[in-house]
């Protein structure tokens, strides 16, 4: 694997990096558009919209227009690089990948970032998403290389964020006298590089020479990579910490799912209000949820590891309060299930504390909870497990003394999409809706956006997936 | 290396604390040989630890032992620990189990009706074993209640009244003071056999732990806070409201059965007792215990009846005590109809902080223990210890009962006759506390008893008091340091707080020549009783004014030349560890005590804040009053003892010779952790 980089390399070099002056960035600079970049072939095209299509997401639906660029490589390696230069560089962007995709960010065209579908992967390696390449250098101890802290990669297709701070190095007499350094870099809200120094420049880079600028290049060799709102700027600088006061060195509780789920009460903060009567529950898969006990609600689903459990257990635990500690998709607080007495009524947003009769919990061999509640007639339960795919939960709905008008809704966000055979996309591809269509989902406009929303049948039974 | 350090300053700690207690046992006492017998707690009643698993964090919040004899344990992290051969039969280890896990800090655990039932900080729960694996995997929520979100809307339970009714109680929250931020905080509540909830009781503070006593009727264990003037017992009954009346904000809902409303209640300061006349339903304590002396936090409570064996109290209650590590022992009496009686210590000396007690099969007690984020005298965060009685019996004043004119104690061992006589063998002394919405109280209207005669039963084991007077509504708190056994042991615990509520009626004991103490005497007993303490008083009155200066000297026309602002965290601490002054200047502390107990700050001499701490201990029930700050020229500086969220400012000129002073507070049970090091450079 290695050599393969480095026999790769020897080719970039001789093809794809034209040796010429590129002017230095100023402030904020936006790349939206294919006028930013250079590119060796044409791969990379600008595109309104792109879709991929479950449950293999490995083809998909392109619309015409700008907005986003895409990368279909094909079996060819393909690369895109910025007209301009930076030295320092903060810098974000979405991007989404394609099944099985392997695609990179290269700062200064150098030093390697890794994007490649890495969903689901428990063990992440340096070749995972937020990985970083390994480096030229004389040392080929396994230190040469950084895997991501946590990997917390979505499902293929859906939209992830990246947001990186980075040190260029630093030249003095004509020799490097600082390493190149991420500072930090965060995916998808979660911090998964820290403080990594870098010897010298990645395998596979554009130009092994180290320099103080260097332009800012994609890479992307199989499958699909979609980009959008890709801003870089120079750092500001961090503010350094006040003086005075030692602050306290608190040792963190964190809780890890070992061998089967674990299922923690706490309090938790959702939309900055204080939930009191939830669980969370998280898998040794790192498949998470939170639930709410007194709506029957499903209200926010994240994928990495558990929680932090410091702020209930450290010293009195005031707070009281579990965080989530991967990258969490909110949902809704409102409750699963309601009568509708028309198609336009509105959904509620809650049931009154006296109105709802939360009944507690049963447990299945893996621990996976069915949560049993009685509300408006009828009683519920409702099952929450892992799901088939990769990293999805399955929940399944069982209502007796089912009332008339009787609705499940199982997404709410500013725009729903139909992929086809029972599959939805929610949120700004946040997550993957699948129910088979026997149960006739429809997707309705409210006055803030869309809702899917199915009937529950006379038999009470109802099942979907959400995928992410 | 740091580690280390401390605890070797822990050890060191300890045994200061042992040996003053060693001390105090052995004085002599005037007029006596010094071939007094003593008895020691550690020798009558031993304590066993129960070994716990490195990785479990077993901080209990509830216990109970199954049909199995196992113990079942509920923790603070949700987690619930079936225990096998807690006992270590055979010399083997006990077995740890998880039963379930990831419950909303459990703060009560019980087994009742063929169930294991706990409360959650938002439900009642029942848990079960569906598939026969040995782990919980139905988790039945019974009863929900509503929660604001405040750490301190605590949940205890359950138990089981006498008729078959499921009991709960909610702890207020605190956001500055006690509220009752969602419906049923600060009650009692039970569950009939189908659940439906019925609220009982009103008025509660932070009710952490409530049991029948052998009668059925249902005590609470009550902590010191606003409203509540010192830590107690109260006997519960339906629609009693018990004193904090911020629940109060829920007596109008549908089936209270509480008609207060807020504004019925005056905030005047006056005595409870007093308040309760005027106010129909205002419930008083059975018992208080006087804060600091017997206790700063009544925790777990016991019935002595059939299961225990512990020496000759049965028919009493045992009582834990979470910040002092140790328990209590009450008699009651039922006076016209209303519960009174005695508390005395009884056991100190467990490893952390006792939250529950149970009865052991073998007649042991049980102390499930946790102090995180309060701290308690035992040290240790979390522990699980027993106590065994050796089968010896203590000399102890096993009750004392009110009588129409006076007290009469009862020994356990015959009493030596000429000590019993002896009116300077006792000290009684009556007070009470101030009832507002103040945190705490001082012990008010402090006055000396005089004993105007005593006679011996012909058992020698009772001994009547005849005092001048009983005051209706106050403790009397009653010493007993020069009584001798007719063997000549020592009282293992010499003193006791009898709460008079209501004075008997019977017969006046006759005064005979037989019987009288002489005027004089009883005169000169009490003048020489009372003049230390009232000199060591004063004493500390007249130091704390030059040592606490709350207005800037006007000689400092530029001001201070350094401001220092110290506050709180929880967990017993202050936000700093150290300061560093320049030796000779003008200093400034601000003390911002935004915690929720109350606190002081005190400088001292170096090395000199264990024994400040130590000495505010002693002052016993005038502590409060004086803000802990006792009469030594070791403390320099003092701001006074703060409510929850008052600061003070005081002013001082920083010590000409440099040297590691030390901090501290010296609220007793704060001293041990809540310190620091004052460093003076040159």
């Amino acid at each position: 694997m290695k050599f393969n980089i480095a026999a790769r390399s020897l080719l970039l070099l001789a093809l794809a990096f034209p040796a010429i002056a590129r002017p230095q960035a100023s402030n904020e600079t936006q790349f939206n558009t294919l006028a930013s970049f250079e590119r060796a072939d044409n791969a990379w095209s600008e595109v309104a919209d792109v879709v991929t299509a479950p449950p293999r997401f490995e083809s998909f639906k392109k619309t015409t227009g700008s907005g986003i660029i895409l990368a279909e490589p094909g079996k060819k390696e393909s690369y895109l690089t910025t007209k301009t230069a930076f030295g320092d560089t903060e810098m974000e962007f979405d991007f989404f990948v394609g099944r099985g995709t392997k695609a990179s960010l290269l700062l200064q065209g150098r030093y390697r970032l890794n994007l490649s579908d890495s969903w689901a992967q428990l063990n992440p390696s340096f070749n995972s998403m937020g990985g970083i390449g390994q480096q030229n250098t004389q040392d080929s101890s396994g230190f040469s290389s950084e895997a991501p802290l946590v990997n917390v990669a979505k499902a293929p297709g859906l939209w992830q964020h990246v947001h990186i701070r980075f040190r260029a190095p630093q030249f003095g007499n004509g020799s490097k006298t600082t390493n190149a350094v991420f500072e930090d870099v965060y995916i998808n809200g979660c911090l998964v590089q820290q403080n990594v120094e870098l010897q010298g420049a990645s395998a596979g880079a554009l130009s092994a020479k180290e320099e103080s600028t260097g332009p800012i290049t994609f890479a992307c060799d199989s499958g699909l990579l979609a980009i959008k709102n890709l801003k870089a700027y120079k750092p500001a600088p961090v503010a350094p910490r006040p003086a005075g006061r030692r602050s306290r060195a608190v040792n963190p509780i964190t809780i890890t799912p070992e061998g089967t789920n674990y299922l923690l009460r706490s309090f938790l903060n959702f939309n900055n209000i204080k939930r009191t009567h939830v669980i969370s529950v998280g898998s040794p898969q790192q498949v998470n949820y939170s639930y709410d006990l007194k709506q029957g609600a499903l209200f926010q689903i994240w994928n990495g590891p558990f929680v932090d459990a410091t702020e209930m257990w450290e010293e009195r635990g005031e707070p009281q309060l579990a965080r989530p500690l991967g990258s969490v998709v909110p949902l809704s607080v409102a409750p699963a299930l309601a009568v509708l007495q028309n198609a336009t009524a509105a959904w509620p947003d809650s049931v009154a504390f006296d109105d709802f009769k939360n009944m507690g919990y049963r447990l299945d061999k893996q621990r996976n909870p069915s949560f049993e509640y009685e509300t408006g007639g009828y009683h519920v339960w409702d099952k929450i497990s892992s799901g088939s795919e990769n990293r999805s939960l399955l929940r399944e709905l069982e209502v007796t003394n089912v009332p008339a008008s009787l609705y499940c809704r199982l997404a709410n966000s500013k725009a729903i999409i139909s992929l086809g055979k029972g599959w939805y996309m929610a949120g700004d591809k946040s997550y993957y809706i699948q129910i088979d269509e026997k149960f006739k989902p429809v997707i309705r406009q409210t006055s803030s956006g869309a809702e899917l929303i199915v009937p529950v049948a006379g038999n009470g039974l109802l099942s979907y997936s959400l995928i992410w | 290396m740091r580690k280390e350090l401390s605890i070797k300053k822990y050890w060191l700690l300890l045994l200061l604390v042992m040996s003053n207690i060693m001390l105090q046992a052995q004085k002599p006492v005037s007029g006596r040989s010094d071939t007094t017998r003593i008895q020691r707690e550690n020798d009558i009643y031993p304590l066993r630890s129960i070994p716990i698993p490195q990785n479990i964090p077993l901080e209990v919040g509830g216990m109970t032992f199954l049909p199995n004899d196992a113990l079942a344990v509920a923790t603070r992290h949700g987690e619930v620990w079936i225990i096998s051969n807690p006992y270590m039969k055979g010399g083997r280890a006990p077995v740890y189990k998880l039963f379930a896990q990831g419950m909303h800090e459990v703060l009560g655990l019980n087994f009742i009706r063929g169930d294991l039932y706990c409360v959650q900080r938002s439900e009642l729960t029942r848990l079960r074993d569906l598939d026969g694996d040995g782990e919980a995997d139905e988790y039945k929520t019974m009863y929900s209640w509503p929660l604001a979100g405040n750490y301190h809307e605590y949940a205890y339970g359950p138990i089981l009244d006498k008729d078959g009714n499921m009991v709960v109680t909610l702890n207020l929250g605190w956001i500055g003071f006690g509220e009752s931020l969602s419906k049923w905080h600060g009650w009692m509540l039970k569950f009939d056999k189908d659940f439906n909830m019925k609220p009982f009781a009103a008025g509660l503070r932070s009710p952490a732990a409530f049991a029948l006593n052998e009668a059925g009727d249902i005590f609470y264990a009550e902590n010191q806070g606003d409203w509540v003037g010192s830590g107690n017992i109260a006997h519960v009954e339906e629609g009693d409201f018990l004193g904090n009346p911020r629940s109060l904000r829920w007596s109008g809902e549908p089936g209270s059965p509480v008609k207060l409303k807020i504004s019925d209640i005056p905030d005047t300061g006056n005595p409870k007792f007093d308040v309760a006349k005027k106010v129909p339903g205002l419930k008083t304590p059975s018992v208080w215990f006087p804060h600091t002396i017997l206790g700063i936090s009544t925790s777990g409570i016991l019935s002595y009846g059939a299961k225990g064996k512990m020496g000759p109290f049965e028919g009493q209650l045992f009582v834990g005590d979470q910040g002092q590590s140790k328990i209590m022992r009450v008699a009651l009496e039922k006076i016209k109809g209303v519960y009174q009686g005695i508390v005395f210590p009884f056991r100190e000396g467990f490893s952390s902080g006792i939250l529950r007690l149970n009865w052991g099969s073998d007649g042991s007690i049980f102390a499930g223990m946790t102090a995180r984020g309060w701290g308690s005298t035992g040290g240790q965060q979390y522990g699980l210890q027993q106590v065994e009685w050796s089968g010896t019996l203590p000399f102890e004043i096993k009750t004392v009962t009110a009588k129409p004119d006076g007290f009469e104690l009862n020994f356990t061992m015959p009493v030596d006759e000429s000590t019993a006589r002896n009116p300077a063998s006792y000290d009684i002394n009556s007070f009470t506390y101030m009832y507002h919405h103040i945190y705490g109280s001082p012990a008010i209207n402090q006055n000396t008893r005089i004993i105007k005669a005593i006679e011996i039963s012909a058992d020698k084991l009772k001994v009547r008091l005849v005092l001048d007077s009983l005051k209706e509504g106050y403790v009397h708190e009653i010493k007993a340091e020069g009584i001798r056994s007719a063997d000549n042991y020592a009282l293992m615990h010499n003193y006791g707080y009898y709460t008079l509520n209501r004075i008997p009626d019977g017969d006046i004991m006759a005064i005979s020549d037989a019987n009288r103490v002489a005027t004089k005497l009883a005169h000169e007993h009490n003048m020489a009783m009372d003049m230390p303490v009232k000199k060591a008083e004063k004493a500390a009155i007249a130091a704390v004014t030059v040592k606490h200066l709350t207005k800037q000297p006007a000689s400092w026309t530029k001001g201070p030349d350094r401001t220092i602002v110290v506050g709180t965290r929880p967990g017993l601490k202050f936000d700093v560890e150290s300061i560093t002054l320049k030796a000779g200047t003008r200093i400034k502390v601000t003390f911002n005590n935004n915690d929720d107990m109350l606190h002081n700050f005190v400088i001292t001499t170096p090395g000199a804040a264990t024994e400040v701490g130590l000495a505010a201990i002693k002052l016993g029930i005038s502590g409060e009053r004086l803000s802990y700050i006792p009469a030594t020229s070791k403390v320099l500086f003092n701001t006074l003892l703060l409510q929850p969220g008052k600061s003070e400012s005081i002013y001082f000129t920083a010590p000409e010779k440099p040297g590691n002073y030390e901090f501290l507070c010296s609220y007793p049970g704060h001293y041990m952790v809540m310190r620091g090091i004052l460093k003076i450079e040159k």
